[in-house]
């Protein structure tokens, strides 16, 4: 494992994705949020949330550099990784959707969609950022 | 990718992966549930919770078949594969959960936290015994 390119693939994927989710989750998906039934908490810690995103990223990037030799650290391969990765935790919104009371649709979609986008950005900068 | 095995390791997953929530959120986690039926719908939509677990299993197989090759299809990387994707997949978004809703208890983001980790470890270790490209 290449240490030094792979820390500074994380910072830069650290930073776009704290930017993405800013735009994704506190602007663009706060009014679906506000209209289902689901009480948020008042008091968000956004530092922790940061922290959480930081962590997502870190082990995300963990994975790619241990499972993604196989088909060589490009593009393509970041790429894929990310499509793929996403979809995972996009079946856990599906779960809530099924589970949970208030998981509206819309929320359900909100959230499916921009934790995947999340990955898929994660996934293209580990592709172009990281190599052995 | 050797289909055939991969088409075996899917269909052996999909039980155990079936089998595995049966146990924790019909047994093990029925009190848990019916002391918050109010968070939950009712009733729940049973097959297309299995369908979920199918097409999960399906997107973890086609991973692990495409991506693990290059630390040897065994055991140890089924497991180190299942601990990632348990942890990225299973438990980080119950603790965006915990972090932004109000109602969302405690008990199931450690019990979905905790039992989501063991079940991709478990379908981790199945996948590094079954699937090979040989």
């Amino acid at each position: 494992m290449n240490w030094k390119k792979w820390i500074v693939a994380f910072i830069v994927a650290a930073i776009l994705v704290q930017v993405y989710d800013f735009v994704v989750f506190a602007k663009l998906t706060r009014d679906v949020e506000r209209r289902s039934g689901l009480a948020f908490r008042p008091d968000i810690s956004q530092w922790k949330v940061i922290f959480t995103s930081v962590v997502a990223t870190l082990l995300f990037m963990l994975t790619y550099a241990l499972f993604g030799k196989s088909r060589g650290y490009r593009l393509g391969t970041g790429l894929l990784f990310g499509v793929l990765m996403g979809f995972i935790p996009w079946i856990g919104n599906v779960y809530n959707r099924l589970l949970l009371a208030n998981f509206t649709p819309s929320l359900y979609l909100a959230w499916a969609a921009g934790s995947w986008g999340s990955y898929v950005l994660t996934g293209i900068v580990s592709g172009l950022m990281y190599k052995e | 990718m050797n289909a055939n095995r991969l088409l075996l390791s899917i269909v052996v997953l999909s039980v155990v992966a079936n089998g595995y929530d049966f146990l924790v959120h019909n047994v093990l986690l029925k009190a848990t549930y019916q002391a918050h039926q109010d968070l939950l719908n009712v009733p729940q939509r049973l097959g297309l919770l299995i369908f979920a677990d199918i097409v999960w299993v399906i997107l973890f197989c086609w991973f692990y078949a495409a991506f693990a090759r290059g630390r040897g299809f065994r055991l140890s990387t089924g497991l180190w594969f299942g601990f990632f994707v348990g942890l990225i997949a299973g438990w980080m978004p119950q603790v965006y959960s915990r972090l932004v809703l109000a109602g969302f208890p405690i008990a199931f983001y450690i019990s979905w936290g905790v039992s989501n980790l063991v079940r991709s470890l478990l379908l981790g270790a199945v996948i590094g015994r079954l699937y090979h490209e040989r």
